[in-house]
Order: structure tokens, then C-alpha cells, then sequence
């Protein structure tokens, strides 16, 4: 996929766009409103992650104009403004997700998949791993063509873990991504713990080997190596 | 005590003393003059009765207020002469009336003589006590007329205090106008006007300050939070960490957890203080609430927990994703301090919302149970707002939120 990133952060800018490349896609850059207008005029791009905070003006601006000239283009916002209501304004003004910071990158990976996922609906809608098969539209996942009988918090880790493939996921983000912001369950990670034990039972029980790699001290990664 | 009761104290003490020295000086000094008066007018008849009995050697005794005797003491050689106060009681009625009499002797053409000279004072106690009566009434009606005008006037020249007193009250920092005072003609209260216009237009405006700087500041580290977030997400990927720096980054990790949400749900409370929240809708309670506690039920079965739900279905006036963080922080709290391998229960019904759990005793105050950053283990990880973003909330809905501990049940209720 080809994204482009709108961030007046300079640090911010680079760790997202080298995770983004990382993760195979093509990526590129803008530091300004008026950069980024250029950018979208003269290319095409599947999905762009937009600040709305940038130095000439309110990133949602940028909108309007990427709907009249390629409607087909995915618009995930970031945003300091941590608001319910600038989250309707960004979604009623056509965008397709948005990201409050501070975010994980594995949380802005599982969205930007879920957007791929939405806009190519025709498409790609299942995801092969290995020995596994996700089908997200029916909220399924085989192993060795054999279904798992997962629950539905259990189905969505999977996915968030399949989409950040080979990545250090941190119980932090686990925790965010399964249960949001304004659950205060930090201090009681035994609930991540609880969820991934019994993934693995269900995974084992089909005769499935176990992708879900401990990593002692940081956190959980997903690999079929 | 209001004011004016406390002035008309003071103003009635003041009369009654006023009243009492008067009152006093006036009794005295009529009396002293009507008896002087009195005592005139017995010297008088008794002068004329001396010379009748001088001239015509006559005893006068058709007159029953004048007795005349022949005495054959002889009188010493200057005549006697005094005045003397009696009660007499007059027969039918058995009244005592006050009399005075002149009593004196003198010795007229060789033959001594004894004169007593009577007269009532029923007249002048009478006079007495009607000017006394008349000067009493008079002040009576001085000072209730006073009390009574002053009443009148203090409610129209009081007017406007109360006024500001009725717009102070309903004046909140948070009203996007400034307090507008009507004017008055009255110099104290023009002053008062222009000092509380100052001073709640000030205090206005530095709350309003404080707030956008909460909010500034609190938007301000969202973006710093981000740059360190994703660098330690790009850390924790580098393959050649060692256990001991795998330990700092995962410290780093949850400090910033916190520090994030801490952040994050500082500006949900101001935004909710702000009223920054639209959308009020008509939501079905139970089906919503179902909802919450199908998406926490797995986590609730990893402390071996059941959930009791006995739901009626309520139409509640809420906006949905305040509501939604209200139910998801109980069921949370009811999830984390639940002791293992028990229920909760969750009993809604038309007026009121409980969330019960069996657990251990908190060492907390009820009372601060719902304040900011109270928590009953300091040590755990939790932000200590979870219950004072609830309470927030339920204040935003105007409902109300009370925790209640018994006999190893806590439980909070929401009454709609």
C-alpha cells in the first residue's frame, strides 16, 4: 500500500513512517498542510494518516479535497485533542478512523489494516498465516482448516496480533486495544495473561502449534517461524 | 437575625428606656404640681374658714368637707399649720379614696380652734393617669408607626442588595457572560454593584484562564507522549535487548501508561465540566448495559466471576459514550476488587442502577470516596479517578451516585 503521513512532529513524523515502511508498505511524507495539499494533488495514496494539529492549519481541511479527487483514498486521524466530539467532527467529515495520542504503533497498524481491509472489502477479506486463516467479516479463524471456537475479545487479539506480525506487543497496548482508554485495569495484567492462555489451549486443543511467543519482560509477538 | 429585626431591637430598647425616664420625670414632677395646686386651694378655704369664724364667731357646718372644733388646749403661740394624705372608705361601694386634708389650729378672739380642711384627689390621680395614659399611647403609636414605615422602606431601599444577592447565588464561573447588577440611586449599593461586577468579571476570567491552560497543557503533552510512545514501541522491538534493559524499558512503558492516562482523563473531566459533550439521546438502559457486561464477561471469567444481572428495561436521558465510560468504570472496579470466584450483581430497575460485589473492606471515607486521586491501595497502578470520572458524569446527567459498604458488600448505586 502506498501512505502518506501528515505530521508537523519531527520525531513523531519518523518513527511512523519508518514503522510503516517496516511493515512493508510504501511510505512517504508531509510536514505541513500546504505540503501535503501538494502531495495529494500530484499523487495517489491508498490511506493517509493525518495529523489535525499542523502549523498552517487544521489538518481536516485536507478532506474535503482528497474527497472530490479520490474518494477511494482511506483517511486515518491522529489527534492531541482527545475528544469525543472532534472524534464525530473528524468521522462526519469523512474520515475513517481516528487515533487519539499517545498510540501505540501497533494500535496504528491495526487500524490502518482494518481501513486497507474496509476499502478492498471485495478483495482481501480473509488472511492467511501460516497455518491460519482469519475471516474477519464472520469473525472466524481456523487452524489447519480447523475452526476455533473463540470468543469475541479472543478473535479480536488474534487479529490485532496477526496484523502486527513479528512485532513485540507490550500488555500496555494489549490492554488499550482490547479494552480502550478508560478502563483502569493497568495494574492487573493477569487479564492479558488470562486471554493468551486461552488462545493457546484453544490453538493446541486443534492440533495447532503455538504462534504466540513470551517474550520475558516485554510482552507477547506473534510469529510462525 | 436579620438586620432590620436587629435595628428595631436596639431602636424598641432605646424607647422603653426613653419611655421609662420620661414617664418617670413626667409622673413626678405632675404630681409635685397638682399637689401644690391641691394644697393651694385647702390653704385657701381654710383661710376663708378662719375668717368667717373670725367675723362671725360662727362654726361652719354645712360644708362636710370642713370640720371646726372649739378645742381647750391652747394652742401654742404660733399657729399650727400641715397638710396630710388619708384613705378613706366610702361605704357602699367599699372603695378607698385618696383624700388630703389641711389640718391646723389657731387661736382666734381668745378661744382656740381646730380646723381641718378636706378635700378629694380623685380628680387629680385621675388627671394623672390620663396623661400618662396619653403620653404612653402617644409613644406607642410613634414607635410602631416607625417600625412599621421602617419596614416599608427598608424592603424598597433593600431592594436591589437583594437582587444582587439573588443573581450572585445563581452565578456560576463557567457562564459564558459576565453578572450584569441592575443599577440603584442608593450610593452604598452603587458601590457594592461596581465591586462585585469587578470581582466576579476577575474571578471569572481567571477561571477561565486556569481552564485553558488545564486544557492547553494537558493537549500539549498528548503530542511529547505520542514521540516517547512510539519510540519505546520501536525500542522494545530491537532483538539484542538484555534482561536488564528490557526491565527499564517495560518501567518506562508503564510510567507512560499512566502518565497517558492520566492525561487523557484529566481532559475528559474538564471537557465534561466545560459541557463540551452533545448529544444527549433517549437510550434503553438494559440492552445498553447488556451490552457493557457481554464485553467484560471474559474478563470477569479470569477471576472466576458470575454475573447476576436483573435488568428491567429503563429509557434513561444520557449522552452514550459518557454513559458507556460510567458502566464500563463500575463493572471494572466491581471485576478488579471482587474476591475471586464470587458474583456481581447488577440490579436496574425504573429509579436506580446498583453494582454490587463481595469484597474486602476498604480503608476509604465514604464521603471521599468519589474525590480525585483517592484510592484505596496507594501502591496499586490505578489513577484513583475511575469513581470521580463516574461521579462526573452522573453530576453531567443529574443523577446521583452514592457508594455504600455492608457487611462485605460494597455497592454503588445510581438513582436516575
Amino acid at each position: 500500500m502506498k501512505i502518506l503521513v501528515v505530521e508537523d512532529e519531527r520525531p513523531l513524523l519518523e518513527s511512523v513512517v519508518g514503522f510503516i515502511i517496516e511493515r512493508g508498505h510504501v511510505c512517504e511524507q508531509a510536514s505541513s498542510l500546504s505540503e501535503a495539499l501538494m502531495k495529494i494533488d500530484l499523487y495517489q495514496y491508498d490511506i493517509i494518516v493525518l495529523d489535525v494539529g499542523l502549523p498552517d492549519g487544521s489538518g481536516l481541511k485536507i478532506i474535503p479535497v482528497l474527497k472530490s479527487t479520490h474518494p477511494e483514498t482511506g483517511v486515518l486521524i491522529l489527534s492531541a485533542r482527545a475528544s469525543m466530539d472532534d472524534k464525530i467532527n473528524g468521522l462526519e467529515f469523512g474520515a475513517d478512523d481516528y487515533l487519539t495520542k499517545p498510540f501505540h504503533l501497533a494500535e496504528l497498524n491495526a487500524r490502518i489494516r482494518a481501513i486497507e481491509r474496509r476499502r478492498n472489502f471485495k478483495g482481501r477479506n480473509q488472511l492467511e498465516i501460516g497455518d491460519f486463516l482469519i475471516v474477519q467479516e464472520e469473525h472466524k479463524a481456523f487452524v489447519n482448516g480447523l475452526p476455533l471456537d473463540l470468543t469475541r475479545k479472543e478473535f479480536d487479539l488474534v487479529v490485532f496480533f496477526a496484523a502486527n506480525l513479528n512485532r513485540v506487543l507490550t500488555k500496555e497496548s494489549i490492554a488499550e486495544h482490547l479494552w480502550g482508554d478508560h478502563m483502569d485495569l493497568s495494574d492487573n495484567f493477569d487479564f492479558v495473561y488470562n486471554y493468551i492462555k486461552n488462545i493457546r489451549k484453544k490453538i493446541q486443543e486443534k492440533g495447532g502449534t503455538d504462534p504466540i511467543k513470551t517474550i520475558y519482560g516485554l510482552g507477547y509477538k506473534f510469529s510462525i517461524e | 437575625m436579620r438586620l432590620l429585626q436587629k435595628v428595631n431591637r436596639n431602636y424598641l430598647w432605646y424607647t422603653l428606656v426613653v419611655f421609662l425616664i420620661v414617664g418617670t420625670g413626667l409622673f413626678l414632677s405632675i404630681t409635685r404640681i397638682l399637689r401644690n395646686e391641691v394644697d393651694e386651694k385647702l390653704n385657701q378655704e381654710y383661710l376663708a374658714v378662719r375668717e368667717q369664724v373670725r367675723i362671725a364667731g360662727i362654726i361652719p357646718d354645712n360644708n362636710p368637707m370642713v370640720r371646726v372644733e372649739k378645742i381647750s388646749t391652747p394652742v401654742p403661740y404660733s399657729p399650727t399649720f400641715s397638710f396630710k394624705d388619708s384613705l378613706l372608705i366610702e361605704e357602699p361601694e367599699k372603695d378607698s379614696e385618696k383624700y388630703r386634708f389641711l389640718v391646723a389650729s389657731d387661736t382666734i378672739s381668745g378661744h382656740s380652734y381646730r380646723f381641718e380642711v378636706w378635700t378629694s384627689l380623685i380628680q387629680t390621680t385621675d388627671l394623672l393617669w390620663i396623661l400618662l395614659l396619653t403620653v404612653g399611647l402617644a409613644m406607642l403609636l410613634l414607635v410602631s408607626g416607625l417600625l412599621l414605615f421602617n419596614q416599608r422602606i427598608a424592603r424598597s431601599v433593600w431592594m436591589p442588595f437583594r437582587q444582587y444577592l439573588d443573581q450572585l447565588n445563581r452565578f456560576s464561573f463557567e457562564a459564558p457572560r459576565k453578572i450584569t447588577l441592575s443599577p440603584s440611586d442608593i450610593d452604598e449599593f452603587k458601590e457594592l454593584r461596581n465591586v462585585l461586577e469587578s470581582f466576579t468579571a476577575q474571578a471569572q476570567s481567571d477561571f477561565n484562564n486556569l481552564k485553558d491552560f488545564t486544557v492547553n497543557a494537558s493537549h500539549e503533552m498528548q503530542t511529547p507522549l505520542a514521540i516517547i510512545q512510539t519510540q519505546l514501541d520501536d525500542l522494545f522491538q530491537d532483538k539484542s535487548l538484555n534482561p536488564q534493559q528490557a526491565k527499564h524499558l517495560q518501567a518506562m512503558q508503564q510510567a507512560l501508561s499512566r502518565l497517558s492516562r492520566l492525561n487523557q482523563t484529566l481532559i475528559l473531566l474538564t471537557r465534561i465540566e466545560n459541557n463540551q459533550f452533545q448529544g444527549m439521546k433517549q437510550i434503553e438502559l438494559s440492552s445498553f448495559l447488556a451490552e457493557q457486561v457481554e464485553s467484560v464477561r471474559e474478563l470477569g471469567h479470569a477471576r472466576k466471576l458470575e454475573f447476576n444481572t436483573d435488568l428491567t428495561n429503563v429509557v434513561v436521558t444520557a449522552q452514550p459514550e459518557l454513559l458507556s465510560i460510567v458502566l464500563e468504570n463500575l463493572l471494572g472496579n466491581c471485576i478488579k476488587h471482587a474476591n475471586l470466584g464470587t458474583g456481581i450483581r447488577i440490579k436496574l430497575d425504573e429509579k436506580s442502577l446498583i453494582f454490587t460485589n463481595e469484597g474486602l473492606p476498604v480503608q476509604l471515607d465514604p464521603n471521599t470516596f468519589f474525590n480525585q486521586f483517592v484510592k484505596g491501595d496507594p501502591s496499586s497502578g490505578s489513577l484513583g479517578l475511575g469513581l470521580t470520572l463516574v461521579k462526573k458524569i452522573c453530576d453531567h446527567f443529574k443523577w446521583r451516585v452514592t457508594y455504600d459498604y455492608h457487611s462485605g458488600w460494597h455497592s454503588v448505586k445510581i438513582d436516575f
